[in-house]
């Protein structure tokens, strides 16, 4: 079954055309990676499911209902989260706000509420805790819960970025370059992290990532894109052996590796 | 003699009897002395010492309180100048609750507002125009001066009047960021200083640069307060109220996210917070704190005019805010004493010791150079300063920490009544 379709998603910044006709099936609990050299329009393309960017011409759909000409924080309420390429945490805040700002769509607290100390909404907030806290202990930070996000290490920085977007209990999570800047361990430490998630959370899970090594072992299905155009798709094998993937990305040396 | 001191206050038991001690020696001074401003302002200095001390946070609250609203007008009331301190009392309270406010906007949800007066205003203005002849002379229909006992609604009246203004002043200002924010919003106090300043024609709504004066002093069951130190008790009762529900809203699901709004916009909306909502909440309950104590100051100085509401005081309370800590709540409490103290006592007392020089000593100081009518410099020079040396400002902001002993084992706790849960499914 199809839990995010894609129709012929264009944009264009002035004259510039980022991405045009992009087309993707994206099936219930899958890992899907989009890849591509860079300026391909692979973060623009995150941009427009997130209702960051609106698109030219298309259509975007969630179990079938259109995302088009939604504000992003609805296109979060309906179930899509996301990391950034590059880090975007609130910095000022503790790891564990930081999570629980993740939760915020599904904590009920009015401020009148809040003002009157309801017995309910205290119990929430302390509720939200203890999940922020197991969330931080998944994604291996429980050491640092009162410490202030800006604090951490990069890599610590990105599964931070994890942690909160599962904290908002999405049905699809983007990754945007998850694994970028990382170490091999901490890249084999993330693989890892996105499996679990995948079998833990039930999530669909759609990733743009340079490591192709990662993507590789992890994806169930790769969507290519260069200059704004998908120019194949298809199962990790398939892909590897693309005559136009390896001339406008992988190289040929990939093959050898492969 | 650190290590003294240290040893000192080493245990709670010392830290208690220094502390009495240091309110009973302040206090006897301010009731020894003629004319004991030093006294005076050491005893709410132990505000701040209290602030420091190992209590627990319900025990600080009782003593604090009951020094605030007990010692301090007890002590005071035996002295010559009761009336002036308990003044400075006042408007230590309005401009904290002010300052309280305008760090909604500008601490946790990271909006520069310059214009942020225009609250006050708006709250002094919709309190003095009823409460005077003025309101006859364009409402159709209703008996004008209300009573005083009105005082009391219009405390409420003032706070949703201010609210709806800062939603109309956050409307339009959303669209812009940084420096542009900054402009807008200095436009806007100035539209509103201008606006009540000429809306005396075509309907005087207003009564233009003459004021509005003569507006009736609140009454609290009979007894008409128009003394310096029953306003205390009003300024003290509001301010509490306001410090009440920030510290509330700091650490609710709203607070949360003024703060993420403020830290990442892009980030706060894909984890799905409204960013409109989320701006103008801050707007609207910044503004209420400021229309409140507009009402107070209205009734207060019995008189009101657009000259009370220039940009210069706008950009005081940023000081306050500022210079105190942004997004600290004590910081900023302890920035309005501070500035509000200066201005109001330091300053003058400072001016008048040098006239008194010129006259005792021959010592002749341009009357231009009085500490009095520098007051930009000076408040200029100390954000410089702090700009400069302590950019966090005096108390600077702490995220609460959450106990993580306690956390884990909730979090234990809970894993095990999942376990249990899941478990007895299987067996049933």
């Amino acid at each position: 079954m199809n839990i995010l379709e894609v129709k012929n998603l264009t944009k264009q910044f002035g004259g510039l055309t980022a991405t045009s006709n992009i087309n993707m099936n994206v099936e219930k609990n899958s890992i899907t990676a989009v890849i591509g050299p860079n300026g391909a329009g692979k973060t623009t393309f995150f941009n427009m499911i997130t209702a960051v960017y609106k698109p030219t011409a298309g259509d975007i759909l969630l179990n079938g209902k259109s995302l088009v000409g939604l504000k992003p924080h609805q296109v979060s309420h309906y179930g899509i989260t996301r990391t950034f390429q590059n880090i975007r945490l609130f910095n000022d805040m503790t790891v564990l706000e930081n999570v629980m700002v993740g939760m915020h769509q599904n904590l009920k607290a009015h401020w009148v509420g809040t003002l009157l100390q309801l017995p309910h909404i205290r119990k929430m907030e302390e509720k939200a805790k203890v999940e922020a806290y197991d969330i931080l202990k998944y994604v291996g930070l429980e050491d640092y819960v009162n410490e202030n996000a800006g604090n951490l290490a990069y890599g610590a920085q990105r599964r931070l970025e994890i942690g909160r977007a599962m904290a908002a209990k999405p049905k699809v999570l983007l990754l945007d370059e998850p694994a970028a800047g990382m170490n091999p361990k901490e890249t084999e430490r993330l693989t890892n992290l996105i499996y679990d998630l995948r079998s833990k959370l039930d999530v669909t899970i759609i990733l743009i990532e340079h490591d192709m090594k990662l993507v590789m072992k992890i994806s169930d299905f790769i969507y290519v894109l260069d200059h704004g155009e998908l120019i194949a798709s298809g199962k990790p094998d398939e892909i590897r052996n693309n005559k136009r993937v390896i001339e406008a990305y992988l190289g040929k040396g990939a093959i050898a590796n492969g | 003699m650190s290590a003294l001191f240290e040893k000192l206050t080493q245990s709670k038991k010392n830290q208690i009897i220094l502390f009495i001690a240091y309110v009973f020696l302040t206090g006897a001074g301010l009731f020894l002395l003629p004319d004991s401003t030093i006294a005076f302002l050491l005893l709410l200095f132990s505000i701040l010492i209290l602030y420091y001390l190992n209590f627990n946070l319900r025990a600080k609250w009782v003593t604090g309180i009951v020094i605030l609203a007990a010692i301090v007008p007890f002590i005071a009331s035996h002295s010559d100048s009761y009336q002036t301190y308990m003044e400075v009392g006042t408007l230590v309270g309005i401009y904290c609750a002010m300052a309280l406010g305008l760090n909604i906007v500008v601490g946790f949800a990271g909006l520069l507002d310059l214009g942020f007066i225009a609250f006050f205003a708006v709250g002094a203005y919709s309190y003095a125009i009823f409460a005077s002849g003025q309101a006859s002379k364009f409402m159709p229909f209703g008996h004008y001066p209300l009573p005083g006992g009105t005082f009391w609604i219009f405390i409420i009246v003032g706070a949703c009047v201010a609210a709806i203004f800062g939603i109309l002043l956050g409307i339009p200002v959303l669209r812009v960021r940084g420096d542009y924010l900054a402009i807008v919003t200095l436009g806007f106090g100035e539209i509103i200083r201008i606006l009540l300043n000429n809306m005396d024609h075509p309907i005087n709504i207003t009564n233009g640069s003459m004021g509005i004066a003569s507006i009736t002093p609140p009454n609290f069951f009979g007894i008409s307060i128009g003394s310096s130190s029953q306003f205390y008790y009003i300024a003290f009762g509001i301010f509490l109220v306001v410090i009440y529900v920030v510290r509330k809203l700091e650490n609710s699901k709203l607070g949360r996210s003024w703060k993420a709004v403020r830290d990442n916009e892009i980030a706060a909306q894909a984890m799905g917070i409204p960013l409109v909502k989320t701006k103008l909440a801050a707007f609207a309950i910044g503004a209420s704190f400021s229309g409140m104590m507009g009402v107070v100051f209205a009734a207060k100085q019995m008189f009101v005019d657009a000259t009370s509401f220039t940009y210069l005081e706008s950009t005081m309370v940023l000081v306050m805010v500022i210079l105190g800590g942004m997004g600290s709540v004590p910081g900023v409490i302890l920035g309005a004493a501070v500035v509000i103290i200066l201005r109001t006592q330091v300053l003058t007392n400072i001016s008048n010791w040098l006239s008194s020089m010129s006259t005792d000593y021959g010592i002749s100081i341009p009357p231009a150079l009085s500490p009095e009518k520098m007051q930009l410099l000076i408040f200029g020079l100390l954000l410089i300063i702090f700009a400069l040396y302590r950019t966090q400002g005096l108390i600077p902001h702490k995220n609460r920490k959450v106990d993580v002993e306690l956390l884990k084992k909730e979090s234990e706790k809970a894993a095990l009544a999942r376990e249990k849960a899941t478990s007895g499914g299987t067996e049933s």
